[in-house]
């Protein structure tokens, strides 16, 4: 590789990092047509190279591109849309979207991106790979590989999502405010979904899953840079920089999982901590909590109790009490029962968790049974606690989670 | 370009007006279990809303279906024409009226579909409606093909 190619692959790396959902939300704003502008976009990139190869770089590298990208898009429509429009709509849409390539800087458009990826209209599961393929860029196979779903089912779900979008001309618009918590839910939510399948990792060294934490953790930057005043937006960042930063020590050096208790915290990324923490703060001085401000909250409770001792248990409660009174959801009972063992023992803990047993969804959720058989552990309750911990490990699809319960289990049988 | 107030990133303006139909699903044997004076409230409420799309110049066409019991279905079975008595789907709510109306986006649309009457006792579809009629349409794929 000549220096010249060396340079122009770099230049190009960096505007695809950094730039790629910009110039997707320019493109496909006026005909909100995702597909041609994801097909404009990736052939204005292979023409980089050879250009800038070539001709040296451009000073602006995104105006380049979209330049190059709104031409491409503009010929695009012979061949593929004009059933839809008329040649010189189209036009018209594509430059009015992409003009102000001559000014200073490209405009940033990827929250109403975000906002159309995760409108009501569109089917909530496939809301978090749209947004990681529209603005991030991951293909439909790194998505699928993330999601565990194969990449031709990914990529045609992700097909008939963009053709809603365009049909059904879904606005590329920031919702007004008195829609704006509802809607800003969705995209938060989306985020979060796309976090936890990367955090998920069953294996904990797929390095495609692994990555999806970082786009997901690059997705709730883009949504605090463009709405520095909403708190939920902060607290999903605070919560997720705070899961990030124990990502090394959640497995030993034989990968096998190591539980929150008893990991070290030395490998637990200390920066990244810190960020969260002052992340945090700023949401809270705006003065209205929510989950996810809330669920931050708890993790820096627990990050606190490791770090510098003590034991805040009734703080935790507090918390979770008021994270279960905003969502309802079991899975926060559950939680709230281990903080509840802790202040008033398994017994006390146990009555608590019977109370949400009656949900239905509970009986597949593998988190249920492992804490049921902790407490039952704990409890002394023996024999019920090893029923419990086999339905945890029947139910458990990570083998260093699984490992670690079958530990469990048979320490508790070795006891008896 | 001329942009929208309001926060945020700009809002195009230049926008193409996209064609909707709402079609209203309702459940037939509701209007005639109603009392006359609630056949009247009804009746009301959607000439207002008719009224309303119209003075905001949105409202394209609008018609509703009779009954149910007065369609007939047409199909082909093993190669022969079957012609029977009711309508094609059999469930709860059936197509009792559709919509035509022009709005700039989805959200434009849903915020029309939101104010029908129908979704206060039935079931509103809202479907985008082709750019082009379908003849322009078939002579365009046929031209494509040659």
């Amino acid at each position: 590789m000549t220096q010249r190619e060396d340079e122009a692959h770099r230049a190009l790396e960096t505007a695809a990092r950094q730039s790629y959902g910009k110039l997707i939300a320019c493109l496909a704003a006026g005909t909100r047509d995702i597909a041609l502008a994801e097909d404009a976009l990736s052939e204005a990139f292979a023409a980089a190279l050879a250009a800038w190869t070539d001709q040296g770089c451009p000073a602006r590298p995104e105006g380049w591109l979209l330049t190059v990208a709104r031409r491409k898009m503009i010929d695009q429509y012979r061949g593929r849309r004009r059933d839809e429009l008329a040649a010189e709509q189209w036009r018209i849409l594509v430059e009015d979207a992409a003009t102000e390539t001559a000014e200073a800087d490209l405009p940033d458009r990827r929250l109403a991106l975000m906002f159309a990826c995760a409108h009501p209209a569109i089917e909530a599961s496939v809301r978090a790979p749209l947004m990681l393929q529209t603005v991030v860029g991951l293909d439909a196979k790194q998505i699928a590989s993330g999601f565990l779903m194969s990449p031709s089912a990914m990529g045609k779900r992700l097909v008939r999502a963009k053709e809603k979008i365009r049909r059904a001309a879904i606005p590329f618009r920031i919702p007004e405010r008195t829609e704006l918590p509802a809607r800003l839910d969705a995209v938060l939510e989306a985020i979060y979904a796309a976090f936890t399948e990367g955090w998920s990792d069953p294996a904990g060294t797929d390095a495609q899953r692994r990555g999806l934490t970082e786009e997901a953790l690059f997705l709730a930057r883009v949504a605090v840079d463009l709405l520095p005043k909403e708190p939920e937006a902060l607290g999903l960042l605070a919560l997720l920089l705070h899961l990030e930063a124990r990502r090394r020590a959640r497995r030993d050096g034989q990968g096998d999982y190591v539980p929150f208790a008893d990991q070290d915290t030395a490998l637990w990324d200390a920066p990244m901590i810190a960020e969260a923490e002052a992340v945090l703060q700023r949401a809270g001085a705006m003065g209205a909590p929510g989950r996810y401000q809330l669920e931050a909250a708890l993790q820096s409770a627990h990050v606190h109790r490791r770090l510098r001792g003590g034991a805040p248990w009734a703080e935790v409660l507090r918390l979770y009490d008021a994270l279960f009174a905003i969502t309802g959801s079991p899975v926060v009972a559950i939680n709230r029962a281990m903080a509840l063992a802790e202040l008033e023992g398994p017994t006390r803990a146990l009555e608590a968790l019977s109370e949400v047993a009656a949900d239905a969804r509970l009986v597949e959720y593998q988190p249920y049974w492992a804490v049921r058989a902790d407490l039952l552990a704990r409890a002394g309750e023996r024999a019920e606690a090893r029923h419990a911990y086999e339905v945890a490990i029947g139910l458990q699809r990570d083998p260093a989670v699984r490992r670690f319960l079958q530990g469990r289990l048979s320490s508790l049988q070795e006891d008896s | 370009m001329r942009v929208k107030g309001g926060m945020g990133p700009p809002r195009f303006d230049k926008e193409v007006p996209v064609q909707y139909m709402l079609l209203d699903y309702v459940r037939e044997e509701g209007w005639t279990a109603l009392t006359k004076v609630e056949q009247v409230t009804w009746l009301g409420a959607y000439k207002a809303y008719l009224e309303a799309m119209a003075e905001a110049g949105v409202l394209k066409h609008s018609l509703g279906l009779h009954p149910t019991a007065s369609a007939t279905t047409l199909r082909t079975v093993e190669g022969d024409l079957q012609v029977l008595d009711g309508p094609y789907a059999d469930s709860k709510e059936q197509l009792g009226g559709f919509h035509l109306i022009e709005a700039p986006d989805l959200d434009a649309a849903i915020a029309w579909a939101a104010r029908c009457p129908t979704v206060r006792h039935g079931v509103v579809e809202v479907r985008p409606v082709m750019n082009v009629d379908l003849a322009t349409l078939i002579q365009q794929i046929q031209g494509s093909d040659t």
